[in-house]
């Protein structure tokens, strides 16, 4: 992407603290993500890579700290958080699809209830994002009808019908079988080709290889790494993310 | 006559335990219509091993249609009154108990103890008392009711106690994971009940709700303390002229007829709403 877009900071995360009771699991977090950047987070299970891409969106309450998404205080009052959510689209590990709804219904509630988009116009919207994925024979079957990675395509849809300004995906293929994954992957690719800006939770490396233009470590809820994704899965200058990649690959 | 029914249903725990598959599920498929069938037996095997039991008698106290020839209109206003009653009590107690449920889904520790402490109360106050004390205390507080009026009062307050739980324990069967996402798409909170947790929480919520409609139907019979013309009290009324309890089976017969399409109904909506799971 040019490089202008990424001067523009569209997220900016500054000292970001989560306690669970007594457990530090966010320790004092800062970081500033531009527009048009895929960052990737990784790190080691419990290391708090869920709870900080949660708190983005303020599903996770943070315990201190401020995000900011463009001019927006996230983590203001609780009045505006609706409004900025609808800008920030989200990706969850588990798909939580609305299981009484169809595809197309799925997609199609988020406009039409909260952006007052008529049904018509969203349908159509709609039909075209389940193009995108792949999905349009699949209209209009029932969540439980499809299969993970075809679940997951359509949670992608749904978020993307929004018109998110960042999308963020909490581990998007880890519940998914490993013959499923490269579909999920694929178009998660091509919106990192069109510019999306993503923040993804994710461990594979194929696709940070491929998309990713930076990777945060995330360690003991620190992150001890942040660079270009290349420099930092070939050459990590941290212990800990070295051992990490060695587990991995 | 007790202990042969106790023993045709040791028999049948016998042959349930029975390791064969196909006979177990054949017996759980046919359940409802062998316990018809059982009932039906109850009476022949009464009808044969106590045959000197007085049929006629027995027919003339419970089954005495002869007398009760040209009074049946009498239940016809009663009828439409408990009708009315059950319909605006049925309606408040659902709007009532939705209300407190998603007031309570919010998770305020003041606003919650209230809504306990108010399903505590109405659960263990009695019908009778209920009703009592809205008809004839209330008054002293300068609230009048008529007593058809005060009647839907108590039970909406009874029920709602119900429906309230009901609710509750819907919406809390739906997944965490499902409000998330209402939530992350930028819905509020009560948008994300209307849309996204209200209707998986139906399916759940459809048979005891059931339950306690048919329940409010029948409890209008607690009416006639407050004097107001309902079924129960005009058959009684009736007994006591032709000297027979015929109008109460008679009675009890309507309350059937009312309760059919209440179940019909339930069971259609549920299937309904199962239109999107296998399970």
């Amino acid at each position: 992407m040019s490089k202008q877009l990424h001067s523009e900071a569209i997220l900016r995360v500054i000292g970001l603290n989560k306690y669970f009771g007594d457990e530090h699991i966010l320790k004092s977090i800062s970081t500033t993500i531009s527009k048009g950047e895929v960052v990737a987070i990784m790190g080691p299970s419990g290391g708090g890579k869920s709870t900080f891409i949660r708190c983005i969106n303020r599903i996770e309450e943070p315990t201190t700290g401020q995000i900011y998404f463009g001019d927006l205080e996230v983590t203001g009052s609780k009045n505006k958080i609706c409004d900025i959510r609808r800008d920030i689209g989200m990706v969850f590990q588990n798909f939580a699809l609305f299981p009484h709804l169809s595809a197309l219904e799925n997609i199609m509630l988020a406009p039409t209830k909260i952006k007052k988009i008529s049904k018509v116009k969203s349908k159509i919207n709609a039909m075209a994002l389940l193009k995108r994925v792949g999905l349009e024979e699949k209209a209009n079957n029932f969540p439980e009808q499809l299969s993970g990675g075809q679940q997951q395509r359509v949670a992608i849809a749904r978020s993307l019908a929004m018109d998110p300004k960042i999308l963020l995906f909490d581990e998007p293929t880890s519940a998914l079988d490993p013959e499923m994954v490269r579909e999920v992957l694929d178009v998660m690719v091509s919106l990192a080709q069109e510019g999306m800006t993503m923040v993804v939770v994710s461990h594979e490396i194929n696709f940070i290889k491929e998309a990713a233009s930076r990777v945060l470590v995330l360690v003991n809820g620190e992150i001890i790494e942040d660079g270009p994704s290349k420099q930092v899965i070939e050459k990590p200058s941290h212990q800990r993310t070295k051992e990490f990649l060695g587990n991995l690959l | 006559m007790v202990f042969i029914q106790v023993k045709i249903i040791q028999l049948m725990c016998s042959m349930i335990k029975w390791r064969n598959k196909a006979i177990t599920t054949k017996i759980y498929k046919y359940l409802p219509n062998l316990s018809i069938l059982m009932t039906i037996m109850f009476f022949v095997v009464y009808g044969i091993f106590f045959s000197n039991a007085d049929w006629s008698l027995f027919q003339e106290q419970f089954f005495n249609f002869e007398k009760m020839r040209g009074r049946y209109h009498i239940f016809i206003s009663p009828l439409i009154l408990i009708l009315k009653i059950s319909f605006f009590s049925c309606f408040l107690a659902i709007l009532i108990g939705l209300i407190m449920a998603i007031i309570r889904s919010f998770n305020n520790v003041f606003i919650n103890g209230l809504i306990t402490a108010y399903v505590v109360l109405f659960r263990s106050i009695p019908a009778m008392v209920l009703v009592v004390l809205v008809y004839f205390a209330l008054p002293y507080v300068g609230l009048n009711l008529v007593s058809t009026n005060s009647v839907i009062a108590s039970l909406s307050l009874l029920f709602s106690a119900y429906t309230t739980e009901i609710f509750r324990s819907g919406i809390n069967s739906v997944d965490r994971f499902q409000l998330e996402a209402a939530n992350a798409l930028g819905m509020g909170s009560l948008q994300s009940m209307r849309w996204v947790v209200l209707p998986q929480a139906f399916r759940v919520i459809i048979p005891p709700l059931t339950s306690v409609l048919i329940d409010i139907l029948k409890t209008t019979s607690i009416a006639y303390v407050v004097g107001v013309p309902e079924l129960i009290a005009r058959a009684r009324q009736m007994e006591g002229v032709i000297g027979s309890v015929t109008p109460l089976i008679f009675v009890s017969f309507l309350y059937f007829i009312i309760i059919l399409p209440v179940v019909l109904f339930s069971s259609r909506l549920e299937k309904q709403s199962r239109r999107w799971s296998k399970n």
